[in-house]
């Protein structure tokens, strides 16, 4: 991997931010929250948005519209390891065995899921959505995570994904306390202090690795003019156990079936570490 | 809503004639020509130029200058409420207008003949003033990307609110409801390049409002002469041409 820039809290208006260089590759996150209704097909769950823009200041070629396609590709990966339910079906992810893990897409941009352990409370990986409900069916938080990429020099994806994470863990969340009124009416009171904040937990987060066929080999972390001689790649999320947690492949030739193996088992190698790295910094006494 | 306190100073604690904290900062993306940030107090806007280069489009080929591209985007974080806004709505298509013209005046556009420059704007945070911000930020990396100005353009604008004219408004300000004038200024030309207001304002005071936006706009075009002297310097010592100062 090259070596990994990071900065918390670059945006002034959102909750949290981070931005991430890792070579020449240059992403912002602003994670913003507002008070929302619920999904009705999961009213006790926060909402969360994933969005992915490529500035046309990376390179003229995202003048316009184009460059969305893909950054929704990026978004729907992202938002897949985030949260488990929120695109691959919620039941499907809940009910799938517990598989351990390299259930992949053969075909090009196909996401599949595949928990790892679940258990009796929350979801076995990516956010608890669950605390950000405020009242059941009524309110919730919304959690927008958007994107944008500033410079493209390769690994997009696994940089929006770390600088997600960091994002995330800067992100700070208004306490809110719901009272009820004579009229049975429900009442939202907002606590505004820094110090009523509260945190999201990120342990189960997990960070999406690309590997990439470049040959008959895996690489990680590709720069751009590599990534143009890579065949395919495949985009795998792992927590910080290891464990995988989701995969998308793209490319333009597809994965070849004997090398899946190998590039879940890279990814299932590099990921914890890298989480650890991540972390260690974010929590480290000099910030 | 009050806007200045009866001791003077406005919602920010500044005076009425008291710009935000400026910074500049230049060649920020490797992959541009010339890039900049432009930092007025929460506004931040990032310009990258790209260019000048054959012409993309051969219909707008022009023989007798070049041709200036200007696309305005906000990033869907910038602004207080978030606003899914992307690329392509009216208020971004009419600032790229705005922005592109600016700078064509700006540009000595004859010495480049039949070629192209691509200027994009990043909004990353908004907070009033993204007119304004979005022209210094593009005239710096234009700058920086050493294609030939006639002058360092500033743009800046001012408001009147509770009987008092205010420079540099802030959002608060602006959707106060008080006129607002967008100018942005040629300093040593003496020559505005634009000049954009909403709302009404008697003859007398425009002046006086106007009067203030000028000034604002000479005080920033110093503060970004300045910042690009110190950028070009800190360059001349890394690339070995002078000795550190």
């Amino acid at each position: 991997m090259r070596p990994i820039e990071l900065e918390l809290g670059v945006i002034a208006q959102a909750a949290g931010s981070a931005r991430l260089h890792i070579g020449a590759t240059d992403v912002i996150v602003g994670v913003k929250v507002e008070v929302a209704s619920p999904s009705p097909f999961a009213p006790t769950q926060g909402r969360l948005g994933v969005t992915v823009e490529f500035s046309p200041c990376a390179s003229p070629v995202y003048q316009g519209r184009f460059g969305e396609t893909y950054g929704e590709q990026i978004a729907a990966a992202i938002e897949a390891s985030l949260a488990p339910s929120t695109r691959a079906g919620g039941a499907a992810a809940a009910a799938a065995a517990p598989a351990n893990g390299g259930a992949a897409g053969a075909s090009t941009s196909a996401t599949a899921t595949a928990a790892p352990t679940p258990s009796a409370s929350g979801p076995s990986w990516g956010l608890d959505l669950g605390k950000l409900c405020i009242s059941a069916g009524k309110t919730a938080w919304a959690l927008y995570v958007d994107a944008l990429v500033l410079n493209d020099d390769g690994n997009v994806v696994g940089a929006v994904s770390a600088a997600t994470l960091a994002a995330l863990v800067d992100t700070r969340i208004p306490k809110v306390e719901v009272t009820t009124d004579a009229a049975g009416e429900e009442e939202i009171e907002l606590d505004d202090s820094p110090g009523a904040a509260w945190r999201l937990d990120v342990s189960r987060v997990p960070l999406v690795v690309t590997v990439a066929q470049v040959g008959s080999q895996c690489v990680v972390d590709l720069a751009a003019p590599e990534e143009r001689c890579s065949s395919s790649a495949l985009h795998v999320a792992v927590n910080r156990a290891g464990q995988v947690c989701g995969a998308t492949s793209s490319g333009r030739a597809g994965v070849e079936a004997s090398m899946l193996l190998a590039m879940t088992e890279t990814a299932q190698r590099l990921a914890p570490g890298l989480w650890e790295q991540i972390m260690r910094f974010l929590q480290s006494p000099a910030r | 809503m009050e806007f200045v306190s009866p001791e003077g100073l406005r919602l920010d604690g500044r005076r009425p004639r008291e710009l935000r904290r400026i910074n500049c900062q230049l060649d920020v993306l490797s992959n541009a020509d010339g890039s900049a940030i432009f930092e007025m107090g929460n506004t931040k806007v990032l310009a990258a130029v790209f260019g000048p280069h054959a012409v993309t489009r051969r219909s707008e080929l022009r023989e007798e200058g070049a041709l200036v591209v200007c696309e305005y985007s906000m990033a869907a974080f910038s602004t207080g409420e978030r606003r899914r806004r992307g690329k392509g709505d009216r208020r971004s298509t009419e600032l790229s207008m705005v922005i592109r013209n600016t700078l064509e005046q700006a540009v000595i556009t004859e010495l480049l003949p039949r070629s192209q420059i691509d200027v994009y704007v990043q909004v990353l945070q908004a907070d009033g003033g993204t007119r304004c911000a979005a022209i210094n930020a593009a005239v710096l990396a234009l700058a920086a990307a050493g294609v030939p100005l006639r002058d360092l353009v500033a743009g800046c604008a001012a408001g009147y609110l509770d009987g008092t004219a205010l420079l540099d408004l802030n959002y608060t300000e602006d959707s106060g409801g008080g006129p607002d004038l967008c100018v942005a200024l040629a300093p040593r030309l003496d020559s505005l390049y634009l000049v954009q207001m909403d709302n009404r304002l008697p003859v007398d005071t425009f002046q006086a409002v106007m009067e203030l936006a000028r000034e604002g706009c000479r005080t920033i075009s110093g503060v970004m002469r300045a910042a690009l002297l110190e950028h070009t310097q800190r360059l001349a010592v890394a690339r070995g041409i002078t000795a550190a100062v």
